[in-house]
């Protein structure tokens, strides 16, 4: 049932894809010379994070509203590793990568045993527990958060001082990154994680320990947003309140609901878009937080694919066939 | 009457002075009582004092006259008023007009004339002398006619222990007739034998009377006793140290009931819109934390509007902007129901993205009309200020806020169950598709009902702007508290919502001491997740088959 319905789509999806990836590997290796640095791998940081976040939303079918907690906590957790303890950056985003895993963990447990709107608002409240646990905590250095974390020197040899070497282990982990959440999603195991978005009674029926894949999926979706969230705390060299805020898990939503949930392209171009869109209106008066709120209300209400969805929707009509 | 503390001899200079003084002022003063002698006498000391601790001493000696006429020379020696002519010592009460200084006497008020500045020198007072007025003018008043003022004098003494007030004080309980003062004046006296050098029979006695008290103030008291008494003393002070140290804990646990009721009754406020919305439609608002912050702002807006045109009816604005908070909040509610909320029926969790994109544009608006900074809303004076019963200490504020917040219950409660409104929610919250087939329009009932619990968060505001600043994310602390509050009481129950509020208040304020108040909202909540995961549908299921979760 579930192969039925994602087959069709997927040949299209996959030549778009496998051209999109050809371009978008290369103007990521060309951007630098063109754009900001750090304007790119703040970009490439949210877009890992969408991605992550659209694993458990696009594939899984649960919507958390507590990602901020992972993305936010592993750049805690590496920051503290790298500042505190002197560790290099390598070992540092492993710290972060495993710390927001085992939140997720935690918070997972908890949180997959309810459905729909008791989800969101469980994983919610948690992740407001932990806020305000990196409020009083005294690593996190509470309002100040922690600041002037060192880049370090990657393996010993790469001197990420160096913008552009930075900008390349950045793109490197960014690569990884969606080439992990690419593997997830195309293997058997994501193929359940599809069939228990599609029809959870089904899946169970089916002999399938619905939970445990679920949970499975919410620690790989916590882990890789640590990943995004580690390499953040290292691009900016500081981690701070904003990251493990509710709203930043309401951006994350935004982006991946922007680009269209359920598609690899997706997430990244809605991050892209988020944060050209932050940046740009940040200069001006209109507030930011108007834009989002009215992005959140179209998306939902009239575009509810996304940009990269109705483009494959789109392309799907071309072909004559019915949209999904 | 006239025996000077020991510590405090009094000098052949003085008593020099003193006479001449005496002598001058029978002059001014023909009627002159027979103790009124004494008293100018210890006045005069006034002017050869040297330093403070000689004006302490005369402060003292004055009011061991128990003369209740004193009070006035030592209310105008605290503030400074008190001066002494430098050609004949004489002491006057002076007030600056300009260059020269009127003149009166200190006792009878009576005018003296005037006098240049410089041929005055003022009595100079420190802190010292000013506590030692305090504490002094507490046994002058022990004999006035007013029952209050008495009880006044007595708690004076009480918190400043004197043994030079033993002698007053004896005579003030001899004489007085009313119990509660009675009372205090004996509690006072007994404190005051604590810092005298009575015998051990007096003081253990006194530490009986006291520890009866059970107050914090005895306890103190009781504490500061018990380093320096003799070993004896010394036991019965530390067991009635730890019999008041029990009834201050049982008062503790009274007093952390009263603010968990205090705080689940802001909950309630906050959360009873949202399990009547929830109940009915199965979707989280979740602008409803926003629907409370115009509330607030509507009553911000009111007060302003009042303090504009009719200044004296300040004292009923809140009154005028319930109905104005409750319109405002429901016509916006409304909107967002039928402008979005019921394109996405049977979707909540879009509902839920859609609703907090709302309550970012009403946050931002908000910010950009009223400003970013917090705004604050006088309290009305009958709900300032507070009382207190035994060591309870209740605030009119919070107490008008639980009246309120139950009152508001009593009345969805009746709108619940008394009207066809009411039965035509409970019957969507049960089972909407069969409600629909008998003829109900549920869609008229989700907007209205929708209305109504938009319009309870916007009055919920009224209420919150009374115990606290209002800035344009007010609301967005609630929403988490309430839904945990809807699903912890269950769904499309009030009774469950008034429990759930309660229970969830009282448990935070009874782990905050314990476990601060971040680690105590953390184990609240993760008792109730842990507890929905046993009882998905919370405290007050609602049966029947369609109901889903």
């Amino acid at each position: 049932m579930a192969e039925a319905t994602v087959q069709p789509s997927k040949t299209t999806a996959n030549r778009i894809e496998i051209v999109l990836i050809g371009l978008g590997v290369a103007a990521l290796l060309a951007l630098p010379f063109f754009v900001y640095p750090i304007f790119v791998m703040k970009m490439m940081c949210f877009a890992l994070f969408a991605c992550a976040f659209n694993l458990l939303l696009g594939y899984t079918g649960l919507l958390s509203f507590g990602h901020a907690a992972f993305f936010g906590g592993a750049a805690y957790f590496t920051a503290h590793a790298v500042k505190v303890w002197g560790f290099p950056p390598e070992i540092g985003i492993l710290t972060g990568v495993a710390g927001a895993a085992l939140l997720g963990l935690v918070i997972g447990f908890f949180a997959i045993r309810r459905q729909g709107i008791y989800f969101a608002m469980i994983t919610l409240a948690l992740s407001q527990m932990f806020f305000f646990f990196c409020v009083q905590a005294s690593f996190t250095g509470g309002e100040d958060g922690i600041q002037g974390v060192p880049r370090g020197t990657f393996l010993g040899v790469f001197d990420l001082q160096n913008e552009h070497t930075m900008y390349y282990f950045v793109a490197a982990n960014f690569l990884l990154g969606l080439f992990i959440v690419w593997r997830i999603v195309n293997s058997p195991f994501g193929l359940i994680l599809r069939s228990i978005r599609e029809n959870e009674s089904r899946a169970i029926s089916l002999g399938y320990s619905v939970q445990n894949y679920k949970l499975a999926a919410f620690v790989m979706s916590a882990a890789l947003a640590g990943l995004a969230g580690a390499i953040k705390a290292l691009v900016f060299q500081f981690a701070t309140l904003t990251d493990v805020a509710w709203q930043m898990s309401g951006e994350v939503i935004l982006m991946t609901l922007l680009g269209g949930i359920g598609t690899m392209a997706g997430p990244i171009f809605g991050a892209g878009f988020v944060v050209a869109l932050q940046n740009m209106l940040a200069t001006s008066d209109f507030p930011v937080t108007i834009a989002t709120g009215l992005i959140f209300m179209v998306c939902v209400l009239i575009f509810r694919r996304g940009i990269v969805g109705e483009i494959y929707a789109w392309l799907e009509r071309r072909r004559g066939e019915k949209p999904e | 009457m006239t025996i000077s503390a020991p510590k405090y001899p009094a000098s052949p200079t003085i008593l020099v002075a003193a006479l001449l003084a005496v002598l001058t002022l029978v002059v001014f003063a023909p009627s002159v009582r027979a103790d009124e002698a004494v008293v100018r006498a210890g006045l005069a000391k006034f002017a050869t004092a040297k330093g403070f601790g000689e004006v302490e001493a005369a402060v003292r000696e004055l009011a061991a006259t128990g003369d209740p006429a004193v009070s006035k020379p030592l209310a105008a020696l605290s503030e400074g008023n008190l001066y002494v002519r430098k050609s004949d010592a004489a002491v006057f009460i002076a007030t600056s007009n300009g260059e020269t200084l009127s003149l009166a006497d200190p006792l009878t008020g009576a005018e003296a004339g005037t006098a240049k500045a410089g041929e005055m020198a003022k009595v100079r007072v420190n802190n010292a002398v000013r506590g030692a007025i305090r504490a002094v003018s507490g046994s002058l008043t022990l004999g006035s006619g007013d029952a209050g003022v008495r009880l006044a004098a007595a708690n004076a003494i009480f918190s400043r222990p004197d043994p030079n007030t033993i002698d007053a004080l004896d005579a003030a309980i001899a004489k007085e007739t009313d119990a509660t003062v009675k009372a205090r004046m004996q509690i006072a006296r007994s404190s005051s034998v604590l810092a005298s050098d009575r015998s051990d029979e007096e003081k253990s006695a006194a530490i009986k009377l006291i520890s009866g008290l059970g107050s914090r103030e005895a306890l103190n008291l009781l504490t500061s006793f018990q380093s320096n008494a003799p070993d004896r003393l010394k036991e019965e002070a530390a067991s009635a140290i730890r019999s008041i140290n029990g009834t201050l804990m049982a008062w503790d646990v009274a007093q952390n009931v009263w603010y968990g009721i205090s705080l689940g009754s802001v909950l309630l406020l906050a959360a009873i819109g949202l399990a009547i919305t929830f109940g009915v439609m199965g979707v989280i608002n979740m602008a409803h934390g926003e629907m409370v912050m115009l509330g607030a702002y509507t009553t911000f807006a009111v007060q302003e509007a009042i303090r504009a045109t009719a200044p004296g009816l300040l004292d009923y604005s809140l009154i005028a902007a319930l109905p104005c908070a409750f319109v405002v909040a429901a016509a916006v509610g409304i909107a967002v129901e039928r402008g979005i909320i019921r394109f996405l029926y049977g979707r909540p969790l879009e509902t839920l993205l859609a609703t907090w994109g709302v309550s970012l544009i009403l946050q931002q608006a908000v910010r950009t009309i009223f400003g970013p900074t917090n705004r604050e809303v006088a309290n009305p004076s009958w709900m300032s200020g507070g009382f207190e019963i035994g060591q309870l200490a209740i605030t009119w504020n919070r107490l008008w806020i639980v009246a309120f917040s139950l009152a508001v219950f009593a009345l969805l409660l009746l709108i619940s169950n008394r009207s066809a409104w009411g039965l035509q929610m409970r019957a969507v919250t049960q089972n909407r598709r069969m409600a629909a087939s008998m003829g109900i329009r549920t869609p008229w009932v989700d907007a209205f009902t929708f209305g109504l619990g938009s319009g309870i968060a916007g009055i919920a505001g009224v209420a919150l702007s009374q115990i606290g600043n209002v800035s344009p994310n007010l609301g967005q602390g609630y929403i988490i508290d309430s839904f945990m509050v809807v699903v912890f009481g269950g769904v499309g129950n009030l009774w469950g919502t008034l429990l759930g509020a309660m229970s969830l208040g009282i448990a935070n304020k009874f782990l905050e001491p314990y476990a601060g108040a971040v680690l105590g909202k953390i184990i609240v909540l993760v008792l109730i997740i842990l507890f929905i995961q046993k009882r998905p549908r919370g405290l007050f299921a609602l049966k029947g088959r369609a109901v889903e979760a």
